[in-house]
């Protein structure tokens, strides 16, 4: 474990020496910055006016599209999981939002929608398919002898879904919502920056694009990175802790 | 309390016959113990008389609305705790301290009450399903095999347990054990 961890540091330690050294090579800090330059980027971009406020409008909304389509992912999957009809209902939608590329639905969500509810409304698309499909696996994994059990005793469906099934849920929950956050940072931003949101990180990455920013383009992917692995981190920490509180009742 | 009758009962499972065109009669308010070699279709009757599988032909009359039922398997909720599990099926009908009192008094120690039956020995967690058995306040409850894998003093205990609570309900006990049979008293069936 330890020694995995020295491996990796020396590993990224190699790879910056050699963006580095190509970056000295090239000798062009617009085709390719060095990590140097990035580095002193990061260390002032944050301090400049408006970046919180950034980060914020982009953060909120992502997280708002995330924690809507985990809602109603969750909601769709159980309900399906229960009556056919409604994954047969589902499955069109589903389908397509699976298939169609995102670009495509930015551009048609432009002419919907305002700017403001376009990051929201992508990360939702996105995020959906990912819960409900897995949460229905979930759903479908529950031990059919408990439900056989829950059913002669007629147990409220309240009680049922969370002593039952939500137990075989979680799993398939917790893996969705890993590969989805993700997923959620990186079509957001996407339609961030083809919808030329200002005042979002994807309005940021436009302009550093417009005025051959690479620093600032660099700059701006780590903080999107360090931004995606916080919120799962944070997201699954919390989802942790709920289901822990909910076994101790 | 009305007696349950099966009259001219029949259950297939695809080629194989387990009951053929058999008659039944499980006095209300009173024991009955059936018995009979494995495979002999014990838990199949317990399956058709609970409605949770139905008969390929014959009628089954007088089972009450409120039953429980001591699975072979214990189907618990493995990630909860012991009184959560019985919580599960009797709601806030029942408080917390009388769950705690009954799982005592079945021998679950006070130190195990609240861990999640997963870290649960196999004897442990049989108890635990016949305590929400007990506590579900059944008119009816269907017992099978239910003292398997406890030992002598345990499988005493136990049965006082639900002689006392369940006097004057229809019980229905599947043992292969005439000891069990004949201590729980009543009437005895044979498949």
């Amino acid at each position: 474990m330890k020694k995995t961890f020295w491996y990796r540091a020396l590993a990224v330690l190699i790879a910056l020496l050699i963006w580095q050294a190509a970056a000295m090579a090239v000798g062009n800090k617009i085709l390719l910055v060095s990590p140097i330059a990035v580095a002193a980027r990061l260390a002032t971009i944050w301090r400049e006016k408006g970046f919180f406020s950034t980060v914020l409008y982009t953060m909120a909304r992502i997280l708002l599209g995330f924690v809507l389509a985990l809602a109603a992912g969750v909601l769709a999957a159980v309900a399906a999981g229960r009556f056919r009809l409604i994954e047969y209902l589902l499955w069109p939608y589903v389908i397509t939002f699976r298939s169609v590329p995102v670009a495509s639905f930015i551009i048609l969500c432009l002419i919907w929608l305002n700017f403001s509810q376009l990051t929201v409304f992508i990360a939702f698309l996105i995020v959906f398919p990912v819960i409900y499909a897995n949460v229905l696996q979930g759903v479908r994994s529950t031990d059919p002898k408990l439900l056989e059990m829950a059913e002669l005793y007629k147990v409220p469906w309240y009680r049922r879904f969370f002593y039952i099934e939500l137990p075989s849920i979680r799993p398939y929950l917790l893996s969705a919502c890993t590969i989805s956050i993700g997923m959620a940072w990186k079509s957001g931003i996407a339609a961030e920056v083809i919808g030329v949101v200002t005042g979002s990180i994807g309005g940021a990455l436009y302009q550093s694009k417009i005025y051959f920013e690479t620093a600032d383009l660099f700059a701006w992917t780590i903080i999107i990175v360090i931004l995606s692995v916080l919120t799962e981190k944070a997201f699954l920490w919390v989802l942790r802790r709920a289901f822990a509180g909910m076994e101790r009742v | 309390m009305s007696d349950i009758v099966l009259k001219e009962i029949t259950k297939r499972f695809e080629e194989k016959t387990v009951i053929s065109d058999r008659d039944f009669v499980f006095p209300g308010g009173k024991i009955s113990s059936v018995m009979g070699p494995s495979g002999a279709g014990k838990t199949t009757l317990l399956m058709l008389i609970a409605g949770l599988s139905a008969p390929d032909t014959g009628e089954i009359t007088g089972v009450p609305e409120r039953l429980s039922f001591v699975f072979q398997e214990d189907r618990l909720c493995e990630d909860f705790n012991a009184v959560a599990n019985v919580r599960l099926v009797t709601g806030k009908r029942i408080p917390d301290e009388e769950i705690r009192e009954e799982l005592l008094r079945l021998g679950i120690p006070e130190e195990s009450l609240s861990q999640p039956v997963r870290e649960f020995s196999g004897g442990m967690k049989r108890r635990v399903s016949i305590a929400r058995a007990i506590l579900y306040d059944p008119e009816l409850i269907l017992l099978d095999e239910p003292f398997k894998g406890l030992d002598e003093d345990l499988r005493r205990n136990v049965m006082d347990e639900l002689l006392e609570k369940l006097h004057g309900k229809t019980v229905i006990l599947v043992t292969h054990d005439p000891e069990e049979a004949e201590y729980m008293g009543g009437k005895i069936i044979s498949l």
